[in-house]
């Protein structure tokens, strides 16, 4: 069980067991287990076609499983898609609503389709505009809006309901930083009022914001914990970062050497994946020596921990190659 | 520095009455990836497709290579990656890759030397005979590029070819881009993904129609009599309100159990846990290198605020 869902004595409000999804012969879920606690963040990565899309589908009753169980806040999904689906909302991948519409009529639109009595309907929209600042836009035609506020305008018309549960697949993709962070915040004000959210992302930085992850790769989970318990993994591949002025010099002639994995370049910095086995310190002082060589400023080269996007990485190949 | 590969001078351009780009200069040397990065909206694409001549500006002028797309036979020597790809789906890899050869027009033995060298260096020999639609992300993430390169071109222009796609195969992306560059080729490269702009050797910020700022990412990561701490705990949330109102704390971003401050350059690490004592002692404080994407984070912010 979750951590959270212990912290607070809660259970799970997704429970989905021995999920699993073929397409003919290929196997696109591969009996995963899923579990997420009431105000929970639970992050759901994994490369393009890992099996991201489909689970989600799954879970939100809008493709039925090939096996297992899914139940949502205690309904079975299987046997009563029409109650479970009363109790999630779900933003999609691409933008879902009418791009003629106001973002009002848009969320008028929604609000009949999950059935809300008038009242009820004019309330919570009124909720939503306010609560994720759409109310000076509400008159606005939906395909208008600047892409970080159609997320917006899809996550409003996702609560209408009052969910208990959330689905965001890739909510943030392509969108500016500062909407990104926004974003986010409001993915913590839901999580704190209760809602258990499942989210997918390729943002690496927006997978540590999340309580707890499962890396999906080929259909199966390959790795499952908190940002802190996937970084504490010993990784083969050790690293080194190179700060300096000559750093992006550096880059040109480390490139050959055969230790060198990969060189990523930051602002100010390169982050080096060196070949298992390599010892970083001693590669360290070989690369110092030749920087004072060829005259180019080298501050600091050490061994450093690994990130969420290197771990993932080497989980990712290390599972290909099994 | 060596004389540049794409120039672009005091280029403007408007749709109707919208004024999308007003009097926008660049210029990338060979060997050059210079990033363009901007909000959703900001003008990115319409720059690129100006820069390998499907739109003509209003006012301004482009050249590749010194010539401009009066010379009909420019657009045939700059590769260009639109938005999507701009892959035929029904066709294979090999004739996707066939096609571009053709409208290139190489000749038939050329093709085929051609195609099998961007196959090896793209990994993509085991998949000649996929449909280009049947691809995942990341692999038809490298046939375009393949098709892009496949008239051996001196200046790219790739626009946001890594938005949805994993960072394995973006990881692998940047390995072959970096062949690419290494060969001397000059790259413009648009991309909403702050981390990938750090890749590049330099970086113009486009906003209200212009390059606001333009430098190496170095350059523009550093904010003047600023920098960022991170604040971790687990309440760190609870302490929101009052770290934004300690001293010297310009701005803070929650994210999970850490939150970002900017803060003066006067707080240090010691001052900040100093302060904290008296909020949460269970809060931990760490230094954040300057990043493209905390500082351009902070100016959108801080431009909102000032909108109010």
């Amino acid at each position: 069980m979750a951590e959270a869902a212990r912290e607070s004595g809660q259970a799970p409000v997704i429970t989905a067991t021995d999920l699993f999804r073929r397409f003919g012969d290929f196997v696109a879920v591969d009996h995963i287990h899923v579990t997420v606690a009431p105000g929970e963040v639970f992050g759901l990565l994994g490369a393009n076609g890992a099996g991201k899309t489909t689970t989600i589908r799954m879970l939100c009753g809008l493709l039925p499983p090939s096996g297992g169980a899914i139940e949502l806040a205690g309904v079975d999904m299987v046997r009563h898609p029409r109650r479970a689906r009363a109790r999630l909302g779900y933003v999609t991948q691409h933008f879902a609503l009418y791009g003629e519409l106001s973002v009002r009529e848009n969320l008028e639109m929604q609000a009949g389709l999950y059935g809300l009595p008038p009242g009820r309907a004019r309330e919570r929209i009124g909720w939503a505009l306010a609560h994720l600042s759409l109310s000076r836009l509400a008159g606005e035609k939906a395909r208008s809006l600047p892409l970080g506020y159609r997320r917006r305008l899809d996550l409003a018309a996702a609560l209408l309901h009052e969910p208990r549960i959330l689905f965001l697949d890739e909510p943030t993709s392509g969108v500016d930083p500062l909407a990104r962070q926004q974003f986010w915040e409001l993915i913590y004000e839901l999580a704190e009022a209760g809602i258990a959210i499942l989210v997918t992302t390729h943002y690496m930085d927006e997978a540590t914001y999340c309580d707890r992850l499962a890396l999906m790769h080929a259909g199966r989970i390959i790795a499952e914990g908190s940002p802190d318990d996937l970084l504490a993994r010993p990784l083969p591949t050790p690293l080194l970062e190179v700060r300096g002025e000559g750093c992006a010099a550096c880059s040109r002639w480390l490139a050959g050497w055969p230790e060198v994995l990969e060189i990523i370049p930051h602002a100010g910095y390169l982050r080096l994946r060196l070949q298992p086995g390599t010892d970083p310190a001693a590669l360290a002082a070989r690369l110092r020596e030749e920087a004072v060589r060829r005259g180019q400023r080298v501050d600091a080269a050490e061994p450093v921990p690994p990130d969420l996007e290197d771990v993932f990485v080497t989980l990712l190949e290390e599972d290909s190659a099994s | 520095m060596a004389e540049p590969i794409i120039r672009l001078h005091e280029v403007s351009f408007a749709y109707g009455d919208e004024l999308v780009l007003q009097g926008v200069s660049l210029a990338v040397a060979p060997g050059e990836i210079y990033g363009l990065v901007g909000a959703d909206g900001a003008g990115k694409s319409t720059l690129l497709r100006i820069a390998v001549g499907q739109l003509r500006p209003d006012a301004g002028e482009v050249t590749v290579l010194g010539q401009s797309y009066a010379d009909p036979t420019l657009r045939a020597r700059v590769a260009y990656m639109p938005q999507g790809f701009g892959l035929y789906p029904d066709l294979s890899v090999q004739e996707n890759l066939e096609f571009f050869a053709d409208l290139h027009g190489l000749s038939k033995s050329a093709t085929a030397v051609r195609i099998r060298d961007l196959l090896a260096r793209t990994g993509m020999q085991a998949f000649t005979d996929r449909r280009a639609g049947k691809l995942s992300g990341g692999m038809m993430q490298k046939l375009a590029l393949a098709c892009a390169l496949m008239s051996d071109p001196r200046a790219m222009f790739l626009d946001e070819p890594t938005t949805g796609v994993d960072p394995v195969s973006r990881r692998a992306f940047w390995q072959l881009l970096s062949g690419v560059r290494a060969e001397g080729v000059a790259i413009l490269y648009a991309t909403a993904n702050l981390d990938e702009a750090e890749r590049c050797d330099r970086v113009g910020m486009l906003q209200d129609g212009g390059i606001r700022r333009e430098g190496t990412p170095v350059e523009l990561a550093r904010v003047e009599g600023r920098h960022e701490m991170a604040v971790s705990g687990p309440r760190v949330r609870e302490a929101l309100p009052a770290l934004r109102n300690l001293p010297g704390v310009e701005l803070v971003f929650p994210r999970g159990r850490t939150a970002t401050l900017w803060v003066t350059d006067d707080t240090d690490a010691r001052t900040l846990r100093e302060a904290l004592r008296g909020i949460d002692t269970q809060l931990a404080v760490r230094e954040v290198y300057p990043n493209l994407q905390e500082t351009i984070l902070r100016q959108l912010a801080l431009e909102e605020a000032a909108r109010g």
